[in-house]
């Protein structure tokens, strides 16, 4: 592990053009660093903006998204990078793995083709080497039968083994960078259990650093040593997932853990959170969870408050926390 | 108190059958004769992964589609034996939430009319107000306000939609209620919502829960019993609490350890080495015997059978004595 | 299961009259097709000059020599010939499409509502259908009982049956698969009531669309049609039958030729792009973007 972090995002802002002119802001003042070898978990809801980021960090934006800050892998920022550049930088030094198995793997290529065309674009390498190397790669993601089964389709298989192909793909040109947007979440509880190993054990041989972005709390804790609250486009709260899941202190964060369906007793109910998540273009004045913090005071209404770091590793946005912590 | 259950479901199959051009039918079995009860006023949780038959099970139990054997005696009627007409009464009694808040309403309807829907079961049909005031006093118990019924669903959030969905289940003030992963496509904070909003209802208006989900913690949050199914079969029921606490059958702990917590970090320790899942071989024994740590020669001979193991409990295990021995887990 | 979706990734909303810029297909498909329309429709009440009326003295006359699209080697105006022509072809076709997707759009659901044995039938006795292209069942048809507009619309309607079977079969089907289906039906409601109240509405965006490119599929047969002689009989102006006519002076008076080809050719691109602006605005995906 080196001094500089491998992906050191500041200042991160992306906005959406709308018709007329005007931009809707999503992302805002986003950063966070990843050291190389690092697991970094965001977690959010639906409409926090983690998939933006993700998308981001890959260098695919839509055509309307406007990006501002940097994004530095290895020094280089992304942002300023040709499409070009960007070209051979995925899939070489960043590796993706997506939610949805079925649609992320082409039906009419066979899967060996699929992980071996990697190899084959990136490294040079002739097509019979690569597929060669392809088999290799899918009995590491413990793909029984793999030689076999690098002939098959992608249709032929379940979700859990196109997922592990996918993850096969990622990782074929041992990228540094792995950034994986809900990758079990269409999995089966088991399926997931498997996948999930198996990522870990890859990402730690191939000593790659692992972006997971995910909305499952569980998953987080399981996979990540650090981890990012988002919400609104904003990074709410981040540290060590230990610490921040047992001890948050942003009351988004509070919210999220109470709501986590465990049991309860004497007919109780889970906390939740009133209200709901707002529209990008509905956000309240100041803190972007001033309408829904059991927490709130008149000063979270006057303006947004700025993130503080502290010396422990952690971070939050939240004038009550800061408070706390002077305390 | 020994009263009869609400829903008795009694070794109920269900077959598929698959044509292909050459070759013979393929036969699928989703559904192995189930059986299972449930009575009023209680929720009653259905747990398994993808293929193990609760969506049928679903269906099923909404006579929505027919069983290859068995029956479905709700209050008393043996639905499947009920003249059409009869059955489409009895549909007043029992109603459904589905998954997907974004596929279960008609986007051209408005809410109102997709709400009262149900109504049509009634013999005596309700006038034009009746209609009007029960769509606006059911979206209102659901959180909704009464003037939604004029917009469109999209117009509405997956929790709002799911709200919506709700109000319709119960607009016929049904018994019942068939929940089939009512919660599975929610947000984590619209989740919890919509889980207080059921165990309100279940409170308030007395109504009973077929609550089906592949996750463990919302059944353990929701249900009072809980039925575990693999492979279209039911392997094994008991009090929520218990079940997970302490599982009487093999995959039931496979299933527990497997879904992540916030209360476990890290690489769980594997307490067991399970074999990697085979291709399915329909032949004879225990579907999970492939699966499973505890396999002896039995599971492969002889098929266990759901069978007692203490009150309350049922397991479809040969080794199931041996699982009850063990300590309760950690958490 | 899926995680909820994460709908960052908004459009920019268009406002006003600009909206339809972004829509070059609509826009200009939709705009050939209401000149077109405003045409036939006019010539109902009024043409420069009576399109039936020789005036041989003015026969061959060149475009804006006499009258504005010249005369033919009758002496007869084409400018007027082409406006009634106009109404003769939308009118057919027109009537045929409705006829032809009417009986199509309720095999097509009946097919999806049954299954099985039913939708076996239907689709099979599609293709039957469409196995003899419309030139020559309208042949027949007219060897049978004579030709005419009668026989053309018929042969036309015959013809776009199988097309909206076959689109709204498919339509419906994956519309029987959703859950609001699956709702309808605990809710007691059987097969015709939800073709009715949930299928109908839902698939009738896809049938517009179908409807709009086979008119402009009817339009190219109408006009095949009485270019072969099997249309509306002489002295009613077809497009067709002016081409067929227009085919022994192609060398000395090409424009004859030329007019009601252009004609033909740029009213189905017409109804074409007008079909694919309105496929493109009525597709789901694209109504909840815009939609937000």
């Amino acid at each position: 592990m080196t001094d500089t972090p491998l992906l050191s995002v500041r200042d991160l802002s992306v906005s959406i053009r709308l018709g007329g002119g005007s931009r809707m802001p999503i992302l805002t003042d986003m950063a966070f660093d990843l050291d190389a070898g690092d697991t970094l978990g965001v977690v959010g809801e639906s409409g926090s903006g983690k998939s933006l980021l993700a998308l981001s960090i890959m260098g695919l934006l839509p055509g309307v998204a406007e990006a501002s800050g940097t994004i530095a892998l290895a020094g280089e920022n992304l942002l300023d990078a040709s499409e070009e550049r960007l070209c051979s930088i995925r899939g070489d030094r960043i590796g993706m793995i997506f939610q949805e198995p079925m649609t992320a793997l082409n039906p009419a290529m066979t899967i060996g083709d699929q992980i071996a065309e990697g190899l084959v674009w990136h490294r040079g390498l002739f097509w019979r080497d690569a597929r060669a190397k392809a088999v290799d790669l899918l009995d590491q993601v413990k793909m029984p039968d793999a030689r076999r089964r690098a002939g098959t389709y992608p249709h032929e298989m379940s979700g859990g083994q196109r997922q592990r192909v996918g993850i096969a793909i990622a990782l074929a040109l041992k990228p540094a960078l792995l950034i994986a947007d809900e990758p079990t979440t269409a999995l089966d509880v088991t399926v997931q259990a498997e996948v999930l190993d198996i990522l870990d054990d890859l990402a730690r041989e191939y000593g790659m650093a692992l972006l997971l972005v995910s909305h499952d709390l569980g998953v987080i804790a399981r996979m990540c040593r650090r981890m990012l609250v988002m919400y609104a486009g904003r990074r709410m709260e981040d540290g060590e997932t230990r610490d921040v899941l047992t001890g948050p202190r942003n009351p988004y964060t509070r919210g999220l853990i109470a709501a986590v369906p465990k049991r309860i007793s004497d007919g109780g109910r889970l906390a939740t959170i009133r209200g709901r998540v707002p529209g990008f273009d509905q956000l309240p004045p100041g803190c972007v969870f001033s309408n829904r913090c059991p927490d709130v005071i008149d000063a979270c209404h006057a303006g947004e408050p700025g993130w503080t770091s502290s010396a422990d590793g952690r971070g939050v946005r939240c004038i009550r926390a800061e408070e706390e912590e002077k305390q | 108190m020994n009263t009869t259950p609400l829903l008795d479901i009694r070794a109920l199959s269900r077959d598929y059958v698959s044509h292909s051009l050459f070759g013979a039918p393929h036969h699928t079995r989703a559904l192995d004769e189930v059986s299972l009860t449930v009575d009023a006023g209680e929720i009653f949780g259905v747990v398994g992964e993808s293929g193990c038959g609760k969506s049928t099970l679903a269906r099923l139990a909404m006579a929505l589609d027919s069983p290859t054997a068995g029956h479905v005696i709700f209050d008393g009627d043996d639905l499947f034996s009920l003249p059409p007409r009869e059955l489409m009464r009895r549909r007043e009694n029992f109603q459904m939430v589905f998954q997907d808040p974004f596929g279960s309403l008609d986007p051209r309807q408005k809410v109102g009319r997709i709400v009262a829907e149900p109504l049509h079961v009634l013999a005596r049909k309700p006038g034009r107000a009746e209609i009007k005031e029960r769509v606006a006093d059911m979206l209102e118990s659901v959180g909704l306000k009464a003037e939604h019924a004029e917009r469109h669903p999209h117009e509405f959030s997956g929790g709002q939609r799911q709200r919506i969905a709700i109000a319709r289940a119960l607009i016929t003030e049904p018994k019942l209620v068939v929940a089939d992963e009512a919660v599975s496509a929610l947000d984590l904070s619209v989740q919890a919502q919509v889980l207080n909003l059921l165990m309100d209802l279940r409170e308030r208006r007395g109504v009973t829960f077929l609550f089906i989900t592949h996750n463990l913690a919302v059944v353990d949050c929701i249900a009072d019993r809980v039925g575990v199914m693999y492979r279209g079969r039911l392997v094994e029921t008991g009090p929520a609490h218990a079940v997970f606490e302490q599982p009487l059958h093999p995959y039931t702990k496979v299933l527990a350890d497997a879904e992540p917590s916030i209360e476990r970090f890290g690489r769980p320790q594997p307490s067991e080495s399970a074999p990697p899942p085979a291709p399915f071989a329909e032949t004879g024994g225990c579907a999970f015997r492939d699966r499973c740590p505890l396999a002896i020669a039995r599971c492969v001979a002889e098929r266990p059978e759901l069978r007692t193991i203490a009150p309350g409990r049922q397991a479809a295990c040969h080794r199931a004595e041996d699982m009850a021995a063990r300590p309760v887990s950690a958490d | 299961m899926s995680a909820p979706a994460d709908k960052t990734t908004a459009r920019p909303a268009a406002s006003g009259p600009w909206r339809l810029l972004r829509r070059p297909n609509l826009t200009i498909g939709g705009a050939i097709i209401l000149v077109l329309v405003a045409i036939a429709l006019l010539s109902l009440v009024w043409t420069p000059l009576p399109p039936a009326k020789m005036q041989i003295i003015h026969k061959l006359k060149p475009p804006l020599a006499y009258g504005l699209l010249g005369t033919d080697q009758f002496g007869r105006d084409i400018a007027s010939m082409l406006m009634v022509g106009a109404w003769n072809s939308l009118s057919t076709a027109a009537v045929a499409v409705t006829l032809g997707g009417a009986a199509g759009t309720a095999l097509g659901v009946l097919a999806a509502a049954r299954r099985g044995l039913t939708e076996a039938f239907v689709m099979r006795a599609n293709d039957v259908i469409f196995a003899v292209p419309p030139i020559l069942s309208a042949m027949m048809l007219g060897a049978m009982i004579g030709s005419g507009r009668f026989t053309a619309i018929i042969a036309i309607a015959v013809f776009m049956v199988p097309v909206f079977a076959r689109v709204t079969a498919s339509a419906a089907r994956q519309i029987w698969a959703r859950d609001y289906v699956l709702a309808a039906r605990g809710a007691g409601k059987g097969s015709l009531l939800i073709t009715v109240e949930h299928v109908l509405p839902n698939i009738s965006s896809q049938i517009i669309v179908q409807a709009t490119i086979q008119l402009g599929l009817a339009i190219l047969t109408e006009a095949g049609l009485s270019f072969l002689g099997l249309g509306m009989p002489p002295p009613a102006p077809t497009w067709g039958r002016m081409l067929a006519d227009a085919q022994t002076y192609l060398a000395t008076a090409p424009w004859l030729a030329i007019l009601p080809g252009l004609a033909i050719a740029l009213t189905v691109f017409g109804f074409n792009m007008l079909g694919d602006g309105l496929r493109d605005l009525l597709d789901p995906r694209e109504k909840g973007r815009m939609g937000g």
